[in-house]
């Protein structure tokens, strides 16, 4: 089987070349024609070209003089642009996978499965990170030539290890850009000289390979594919005592985990809201987690016990609950295929305020940047899950968030997703 | 059940040996590692004959090599270490030659791209000298804000020149640094070693049946050359030493001389229970196994000469699997560097207007590979890591020069640091690593054999004035067999 390279530009650029949310571009759309081919699903990579501006017109950039409080997730790069993702039929518009709070989501995945050495280099190259804030920003924020990036599209349709045939399931991949104000935030807190801010990305396009069959059409009427897919979802938590309910109606989900930031921070150029650290106090004091329990139908489960966590036990300690850290990280990837990580005691530890003009601010936290969450792994083996289809699924939380300052919880299963298709359409089953 | 089925059972449970990772734990090894002197040694070359190796060749079998100290502090390019002494390789058994790569120190820098920086900095560094490890230059009074980033190989930086960008001066382990100072100095220098899978890459996945072999294994080096003028350096006017870097102030045009009495092969050679053995070999009669040689392609000319060049590369009638390139400038042929030369891949200067200064293609069968000559720095990362099936493990500022910092602060600061290791400025362009790795990889996937008018490289790139040498690589599939205990080898 014979292979080509497929280059495709975005069906929705202006004239000019140039997409920005703050421009009214703020969704991009690409699409694999129906062909006679199989598309390798993890061959797709975005590629363009990035400008941070700090003008209306789209002139100049900033420095160490002009918007010098500039500042963007280093742990993301690019991917803080990125709003959602969303994989559809190119002619039915049938949903295949849609995830949303991608930012989010690879807040905490990006530093569970790459290594220090990984986000300073080829991921450097490749997304743009930079695990240190004062470096992202002379290198990325500053940068006056613009920063090439070409990336991956981390999602289960990806990861999946699959090929989609073309012939039956023309795709269309939908990216939605992130509002400025939720991309950059200000490195001390006030925005004066960044109300004009706005990146622009340019030279769109998506590349994948597809594969060709020697001779003759495909053949293929129908087929199924299954791979791990993310569903995520918000809640607010604003009391000692915080509890997240849903209803998930999936019928295999492999693990699920959470990741906080103070709901004000969110869209808010003043402070950064791809933070993934400790809920906290309306003054920026972190509000520690005592205990912490997963239920399923009212029972814990699959623990059948509260996990207690170290500073209740001693509230004076700096110290990261291990089990805690370690049920999160095992949530996103288990144990037995967990290679590389940046999380360390370094960006996960109790040293610092939720607050980017204290002295000892979120925005001073090393190795990329704070990286906290908690999880629970429902299937070692990565195999078929647990059953919430008809299901309760709940999180305890017993902590100090004693001022009733709301806290945004973003929620995402990690679960088992089975796409069939035929002539007729596609059926996602989950 | 018959003795025939029996048999037949028993050889059907035979794996294949000289697949690398596919031999079952449970099989008894014998291991015999020996020693052996070249039988032919100069300055210039050598050559080491293994004869009747009783049993497999281990390929991460290991050539020792080392340099005599001639100036205070010399050490070999942080990116390909060691094997910056190799020019040429070559594997021939009986008369036929198996593999053969020209100017190899360049190949082994694209293919030292591919070791994560970790690997470098506990394991390499020790065994190869090659040491690509990155940590950060954290700005003075504080414990978290780094405005750069540095080679760290694991020794804390010297010298705190202040201010903050935090740059400061750094330098390589002890026991690496070839001094000439006194006799225990020079007694002390390191000697490095290079795997046979280093110097003949199909060697990591195929082992050579050498027990199966009537005729002898020869493995041919030759040496890099002492010195090169290359560089037409000003001050002093004179040739560079090529077989090592110096220090920073230190004399540059030593002719470093191998040491001939490290110079040794330490080859395993593993066997399994003689029945297994000898079922193997019945099993088969005639091996066949596929494995790839690359051919060097290379083009000397001034800037002007690659900003829209078509480069016919050969790979005429054959299967080519992979093309790599990159391009060397004569002024990074300086001893006074940290990479001194082969080892580097020039990248273009990217400008305001050219942020991408480098676009590629490739063209075979009258078509072109990619639709749009890709001309995305990143993207073109990606191409390589895709054709290799691995990832680079350089940083952006390695990689490219894309970064253009603003005036202010003073000056600009570039996100790989402006302090010195080894005396030698990091993001220097021909004294340091800037924009140094910039190799290029293209796999060809149509899966077709390539016609009689070969393979067309679509090169263009925007680089410094200067004279640079393009080298082009192209990964051919070969077939060896081995048969009645004869070697062969052709084309596939």
């Amino acid at each position: 089987m014979s292979k080509k390279y497929l280059e495709i530009q975005p069906n929705n650029v202006p004239a000019s070349g140039k997409v920005s949310y703050k421009n009214g571009n703020p969704v991009l759309t690409f699409s694999f024609g129906r062909q006679n081919a199989w598309l390798d699903l993890s061959s797709i990579r975005v590629s363009g070209l990035l400008n941070i501006w700090r003008n209306a017109a789209g002139t100049l950039h900033p420095d160490g003089a002009n918007s010098a409080n500039l500042m963007a997730s280093q742990k993301l790069g690019i991917y803080g642009a990125f709003d959602q993702i969303i994989f559809r039929h190119a002619e039915t518009k049938q949903v295949a996978e849609h995830i949303r709070h991608y930012g989010r989501f690879m807040s905490s995945y990006l530093p569970t499965l790459a290594g220090s050495q990984d986000q300073i280099g080829h991921m450097g190259e490749s997304n743009l990170t930079m695990p240190n804030y004062t470096t992202f920003q002379s290198s990325v924020i500053r940068n006056n030539c613009g920063n090439n990036f070409c990336a991956a599209l981390p999602c289960g349709m990806t990861l999946g290890g699959g090929s989609l045939p073309l012939n039956q399931f023309p795709l269309e991949c939908e990216i939605h850009l992130s509002p400025d104000s939720n991309f950059f935030y200000s490195a001390d807190g006030t925005t004066t000289d960044l109300l004009n801010c706005f990146y622009e990305l340019s030279d769109l396009r998506i590349t994948a390979e597809v594969a060709q069959p020697e001779g003759g059409m495909m053949d293929n009427k129908e087929g199924v594919f299954s791979f791990n897919s993310i569903t995520s979802y918000f809640s607010t938590i604003e009391s000692t005592n915080s509890i997240i309910n849903y209803n998930l109606a999936l019928s295999k989900v492999l693990g699920a985990f959470v990741n906080f930031v103070p709901s004000n921070y969110i869209n808010n150029l003043t402070q950064d809201g791809f933070l993934t650290y400790f809920p906290a106090l309306a003054n920026g004091a972190l509000a520690n987690m005592d205990s912490i329990s997963f239920l399923k139908d009212g029972e814990r489960f699959p623990y059948h016990f509260e996990n207690e966590t170290n500073y209740k036990l001693a509230n004076t300690t700096s110290v990261v609950d291990s089990q805690v850290i370690k049920s999160f990280l095992g949530a996103i990837i288990p144990e037995w295929a967990h290679h590389r990580s940046s999380i360390s005691p370094a960006n996960s530890n109790r040293n610092y305020t939720v607050d980017n003009t204290a002295l000892t601010s979120y925005t001073l936290i090393p190795e990329g940047g704070g990286a906290w969450g908690v999880g629970v792994l429902y299937d070692q083996l990565d195999s078929e899950g647990v059953d919430f289809r008809r299901s309760q699924f709940s999180i305890q939380m017993t902590n100090g968030l004693s001022d009733g300052n709301p806290v945004s919880a973003y929620l995402f299963l990690k679960h088992k997703t089975t796409i069939a298709y035929n002539e007729n359409g596609v059926q996602v089953i989950t | 059940m018959s003795k025939e089925l029996a048999q037949a059972q028993a050889a059907a449970r035979i794996p294949d040996l000289i697949k690398i990772g596919e031999i079952p734990s449970e099989y008894g090894q014998t291991l015999t590692t020996d020693v052996i002197d070249p039988v032919t040694s100069t300055q210039s070359s050598c050559r080491f004959t293994l004869n009747r190796v009783g049993g497999f060749l281990h390929s991460n079998s290991k050539i020792t090599l080392g340099c005599v100290p001639l100036v205070a502090a010399s050490f070999y390019p942080l990116n390909t270490g060691v094997g910056n002494l190799i020019k040429e390789a070559h594997l021939r058994i009986g008369n036929k030659t198996v593999c053969s790569t020209q100017d190899f120190s360049s190949l082994h820098a694209y293919h030292s791209l591919f070791l994560t920086n970790e690997n470098n900095k506990e394991r390499e560094q020790y065994l190869s000298q090659r040491a690509i490890n990155h940590g950060w230059n954290y700005t003075d009074a504080s414990d978290t804000s780094a405005q750069t980033y540095s080679l760290d190989l694991g020794r804390n930086e010297t010298k705190a020149v202040g201010g903050v960008v935090g740059t400061y001066a750094r330098n390589l382990l002890p026991f690496q640094v070839h001094d000439v100072s006194d006799a225990d100095t020079i007694a002390a220098a390191p000697v490095y070693s290079i795997y046979l899978s280093d110097l003949f890459p199909f060697l990591q996945y195929n082992q050579i049946p050498a027990f199966m072999i009537d005729e002898e294994i020869h493995i041919d080096l030759v040496f890099q050359d002492t010195n090169s003028n290359l560089a037409q350096v000003a001050n002093p006017n004179e040739s560079q030493s090529r077989r090592m870097c110096v220090q920073d102030g230190l004399a540059q045009t030593s002719a470093f001389q191998i040491d001939l009495n490290e110079l040794k092969l330490i080859y395993d050679s593993i066997s399994y229970d003689g029945e297994i053995m000898r079922q193997y070999e019945e099993q088969n009669p005639r091996l066949s196994f596929q494995y790839v040689d690359y051919r060097l392609a290379k083009r000397t000319g001034t800037e002007a000469a690659f900003t829209n060049l078509t480069f016919p590369i050969g790979g005429n009638g054959r299967l080519v699997t992979k093309v790599i390139f990159g391009a060397q400038a004569n002024e990074n042929y300086i001893s006074e560097s940290l990479m001194n030369g082969d080892g580097v891949a020039k990248s273009g200067t990217a400008t305001l207007a050219t942020p991408s200064p480098l676009s590629v293609n490739l063209r075979y069968n009258d078509r072109f590979e990619f639709a749009i000559d890709r001309n995305n720095t990143a993207l073109i990362f990606h191409t390589t890591g895709a054709a290799e099936g691995q990832t680079p493990f350089v940083t952006r500022n390695e990689y490219s020069t894309e970064e253009i910092p603003p005036a202010n602060p003073a000056g600009g600061v570039t996100a790989l640091t402006t302090g010195t290791f080894e005396g030698n400025i990091q993001n220097n362009s021909f004294a340091g690593l800037g924009g140094n790795f910039n190799w290029v990889a293209i796999k060809p996937n149509r899966n077709e054999r390539v016609n009689n008018k070969g393979l067309d490289l679509i090169y263009k790139n925007t680089l410094p004035a200067g004279t640079y040498t393009l080298r082009c690589y192209v990964e051919l599939l070969k077939v060896a067999t081995v048969e009645n205990g004869l070697f062969d080898c052709y084309f596939a």
